[in-house]
């Protein structure tokens, strides 16, 4: 079964993404914040991590860069609001590889990760 | 008599004695049966609440059904025993004369109990089982339970 | 009207505990930030805070809860921009905004649609938004081009719809043109790509962005149009036109675009540089004009004080470590950390049973290898309960800040509207406390700063004339001392005057005069708790304190606890609170009376006496004795529980334990005393519900039930009965 990583600091959002996935035949690892996500990446290698930009102790884009560091194929996929293209940007040049926009249609992650793992 | 008896329902009931008559209650609602045991009194409640004791860690109240029937007092003996039972969360230990045994009655043989059949107020009765040999009066216990009754008796002692 | 929303019951409740944290974080550091406008980090905290509940709430579905949260994310992200600072009524209106947010928040608790109008709040909102100055022109600057720049990309649109199908020419310079040759050289294919991307598409930029790193991985880039540096800086448009070197097949890259999301439209054709000379020259240069695509960004534009990578993280901030906290943290039901503590309890009961039995089996079968063994073990079981009771006790504190973190708000409130200046401080927020009693004091501390606030403290006019100074200040403090927790609300307004108290009990029918004449002034004052002294009517004349005095004493001795006041006229007053670490396991002094053993919980109690014969008066028509030259009235215990043994036991000694509630000393008469330890509280049940003077009952470790002593409705039934 493919491993995805959630990564947000609000346990609802978690909730209901690892409620999606899992349904969809995923097995979801979470993370708190930026730090546990990496700590987590690092630890579990899941297959896809969906990260969210505004977290506090590590945000979005440092994580992404350090999990990159740590795996330059890691697959990450940023989820933000609609006002951060900026950081959304940046998490892309940081290595990011795709981003979906909160809230979000459940199709819409599910092709996404689908583009991704398959 | 009038109405078409759907099928006929067999439960179980404890069977005691108090003060010379049977009766019976729901096993289901019976917790255990434990013997006679130090129970701790507990001061400005109704007469028929005994007290409190130790159930293995827990602390349980304690009625004396003669009194809650008004019928009249006697010694502990050594039959003497305590139906702990349990209802709606509730749990409650009832002194009784003796514990005699566990029966199957079936519905058929139970009837609404006449008025002057016990000197228990018939609201607390279910009904009457009409065995071969005896009568055993099946008791309702959330009427022997309810709390409102009890306050009234308080405000009538 | 009820509501429904695209969620499970679990996940409903998640959010409303999450909720319920960013809404209590939003209160406590929106009114701290009004206090330390420069704190970065509060801002970025208070910043999260609305931002994840706007993302929440519309992921529930709760359209109204985004969109005000929306609306104050929006002055929030403006502040920490340094486009707007924060003033008085910019917090009003943050806060009442906040306000409005608890009340959606019950909607979702309750499923029930409320009739709040949110249009005014919302109105209220923008226009604070909209009071900022935006820092750079060249947002605006990039703003106006946007007509500017729709009509090119119109143009745009327009030139490749009237071009052919085949993919318009692209110029290019003599160094891209090189690229091409030496790629054709080395055997590669060079194509002219162009891609619609859906106009609908969020965030453009970046797709246009992943688009060329997809192509990227396809080829070569030679040129593309906007270039990646334009995209970067988000001015990309709908339409990417690429000059690539690949070795792939046309069919394949053009197959690898359509698969990428918001690719609407992929043209591909073969890159044919001689006719890109050609073209350069042609009237219709398809060059896509710069434009800004800001539309979907309000100001996020590129301005210097943007959101920069490594934005929250780094250096210890201190709110973020707090949170972090609590991210690694496991959620408990209460009801668990109950079951626990009942078994914690059990637990309790078996080890002093333990000791007994061992106690017995020693003098029994004295230094048996078997017995030091077991009684090895039983000591290390003992520790080992000591030590999990400790941690269960542990688990089910809460620090009072969990309690205190709403005050500051409500004296903020209170304060103005009673038009009083004052500065409210608390002191000892992580003190902790076990958590039923942090529920039961609530409504007292609440009373007791609403009645600083209101009667009190003096209106700044009246402070000036006074001497004092026109601010005055509220301090609600909380600290461990020994085995208690002492809370403390002491401020410098009017102070109560125990004549006052007096005119009015006895007014009021409480007390004859003759009883006020004899009260010393503190007993006077302790007379603020008895109920029915004060009315609303008479409430400044009295003493400064109004309704709910009796009401505060009684919440307190619910929890075992006490409260205490100490005044001077015309300086102020604190009253002190004294409460229990915790409910269920107390530490009492046993007694026998009859035989029977009581359990008095030590923090009712002020000394014991041995009695000596005769000592026993009769004073006032009751009996008591003569204790440093006061008068200690008694209770017979036997009496209090209607023992109803024959005959009274008069000779052997007596002893007398007094206890103290509320100011009120009294002196319980008992046969002897036994000793002191733990016990855990058990209550009477449902069935026997609440008997006067009875707090419980705790298994003792022989296995009889002990009855535990209510001091606090013992003393008040005497009071009554006399």
């Amino acid at each position: 079964m493919p491993k995805i990583l959630v990564v947000d600091d609000a346990a609802f959002m978690r909730l209901r993404v690892a409620k999606l996935l899992t349904e969809n035949g995923y097995e979801v690892l979470e993370a708190g914040d930026g730090q546990e996500g990496v700590d987590q990446y690092k630890k579990n290698k899941p297959d896809l991590v969906l990260m969210d930009i505004t977290m506090p102790v590590m945000d979005g884009i440092t994580a992404v860069q350090e999990i990159k560091k740590h795996d330059p194929n890691a697959v990450v996929v940023m989820c933000s609001a609609l006002g951060q293209q900026t950081m959304v940007m940046n998490s892309v040049k940081a290595g990011a590889k795709d981003f979906i926009v909160k809230p979000y249609q459940p199709e819409k992650i599910l092709d996404t990760i689908k583009r991704f793992i398959g | 008599m009038t109405e078409q008896v759907a099928r006929v329902e067999e439960k179980q009931f404890v069977v005691f004695q108090l003060s010379k008559e049977t009766y019976g209650v729901d096993i289901a609602k019976v917790w255990e049966i434990i013997t006679m045991q130090p129970i701790t009194k507990v001061p400005h409640t109704a007469e028929f609440i005994e007290g409190i004791l130790n159930l293995r860690g827990r602390v349980i109240p304690v009625i004396d059904l003669r009194k809650r029937f008004g019928l009249p007092q006697d010694e502990f003996t050594r039959s003497t025993r305590i139906v702990v039972i349990e209802i709606s969360g509730n749990t409650l230990g009832m002194i009784v004369d003796g514990v005699s045994e566990v029966l199957r009655i079936s519905s058929d043989i139970v009837e609404a109990p006449p008025p002057a059949i016990s000197n228990v107020d018939a609201d607390y009765l279910e009904g009457v089982a009409k065995l071969e040999d005896r009568l055993i009066i099946l008791l309702n216990l959330d009427k022997v339970l309810n709390k409102q009754e009890k306050i009234e008796l308080e405000n009538v002692g | 009207m009820g509501l429904q929303f695209d969620a499970s019951p679990d996940e409903i409740k998640l959010f409303l505990e999450e909720a319920e944290e960013h809404l209590q974080l939003l209160e406590e550091d929106l009114v701290r930030l009004e206090k330390e406008k420069d704190n970065q980090e509060l801002l970025q905290a208070i910043f999260r805070a609305a931002h994840t509940l706007k993302g929440s709430s519309a992921t529930l579905g709760h359209q109204r809860m985004a969109q005000l949260t929306h609306g104050m994310e929006n002055i929030l992200d403006k502040v920490r921009k340094g486009q707007l600072s924060i003033t008085t009524p910019i917090m009003d209106v943050l806060l009442e905004g906040l306000d409005f947010l608890k009340v959606l928040k019950e909607e979702i608790e309750t499923l029930e649609e409320s009739d709040v109008d949110l249009e005014k709040i919302l109105g209220s909102l923008s226009k604070a938004a909209a009071g900022g100055q935006t820092a750079s022109s060249a947002a605006e600057g990039k703003l106006a081009t946007i007509p500017e720049g729709s009509t090119a990309v119109t143009e745009v649109a327009a030139a490749v719809q009237a071009a052919e199908p085949a993919v318009p020419s692209m110029a290019l310079d003599w160094d891209e043109k090189d690229h091409v040759t030496r790629g054709k050289k080395q055997g590669k294919m060079a194509y002219s790509i162009l891609v619609n991307l859906a106009e609908t598409s969020e965030m453009l930029s970046v797709r246009a962005l992943l688009t060329l790193m997809a192509l990227r991985e396809n080829g070569e880039i030679v040129k593309s149009i906007p270039s990646s540096e334009e995209i970067e800086r988000e001015e990309a448009t709908s339409v990417l036109h690429v000059a690539l070197i690949s070795d792939r097949a046309k069919d394949q890259i053009v197959h690898v675009l359509k698969e990428l999301p918001d690719v609407v439209r992929v043209e591909a054709a073969p890159l044919d540089i001689t006719r890109e000379e050609a073209g350069a020259s042609a009237p219709d240069g398809v060059t896509v004009a710069k434009t800004t695509v800001a539309a979907n960004e309000q100001a996020n534009a590129p301005l210097p004080k943007d959101e920069t990578p490594g934005n929250g993280n780094g250096s210890a901030k201190i709110k973020d470590t707090k949170i972090a906290k609590v991210s690694r943290t496991v959620r408990v039901d209460v009801e668990l950390l109950d079951n626990l503590m009942n078994l914690v309890g059990e637990l309790v009961i078996d080890r002093t049973r333990l000791a007994q039995l061992l106690g017995a089996l020693e003098s029994k079968y004295d230094s048996n290898d078997l017995v030091e063994d077991l009684n090895r073990t039983s000591v290390h079981i003992g520790r080992v309960t000591t030590l999990l009771q400790e941690e269960i006790m542990k688990a089910r504190m809460l620090p009072v800040e969990s309690l205190f973190n709403k005050f500051p708000r409500m004296m903020r409130d209170l304060s103005q509207q009673a038009g009083k200046d004052i500065e409210f401080i608390m002191e000892g927020q992580e003190t902790e406390l076990d958590r039923s009693i942090i529920e039961e004091i609530g409504d007292p501390l609440i009373h007791l700063l609403r009645n600083a606030v209101d009667h009190a403290i003096e209106p700044p006019e009246e402070r000036v004339a006074k001497g004092k100074k026109p601010q005055g200040y509220v301090k609600l403090s909380a600290r461990h001392e020994e085995n208690h927790i002492i809370i403390s609300v002491k401020e410098d307004g009017r102070g109560i005057d125990p004549d006052k108290i007096r005119a009015s009990a006895v007014k009021k029918g409480i007390i004859t005069e003759e009883v006020a004449r004899r009260l010393n002034d503190q007993e006077a004052i302790n007379l603020i708790f008895a109920s029915g002294l004060s009315t609303a009517a008479k409430v400044s004349e009295v003493s400064g304190r109004g309704v709910g005095m009796d009401v505060v004493r009684n919440n307190l001795e619910k929890v075992n606890g006490s409260v205490e006041i100490v005044t001077e006229l015309g300086k102020g007053t604190e009253f002190i609170i004294k409460l229990p670490l915790t409910l269920a396991i107390i530490r009492a002094l046993m007694v026998s009376v009859d035989s029977r053993v009581y359990a008095i919980p030590l923090g009712s109690v002020l000394e014991t006496i041995r009695l000596t014969d005769g000592q026993i008066k009769e004073i006032n028509k009751r009996e008591a004795i003569v204790v440093r030259g006061r008068v200690l009235p008694l209770l017979r215990v036997k009496e209090l529980f209607n023992h109803q043994t024959r005959g009274v036991r008069e000779s052997g000694k007596t002893f007398v334990v007094v206890v103290n509630l509320g100011g009120q000393q009294m002196g319980l008469v008992v046969d002897s005393l036994i000793g002191e330890q733990e016990v855990v509280i058990k209550t009477l049940g449902k069935f026997i519900g609440d008997v006067q003077g009875v707090a419980g009952a705790t298994i003792l470790g022989d296995g009889s039930v002990a009855l535990i002593v209510d001091v606090p409705s013992l003393v008040k039934k005497v009071v009554k009965v006399g």
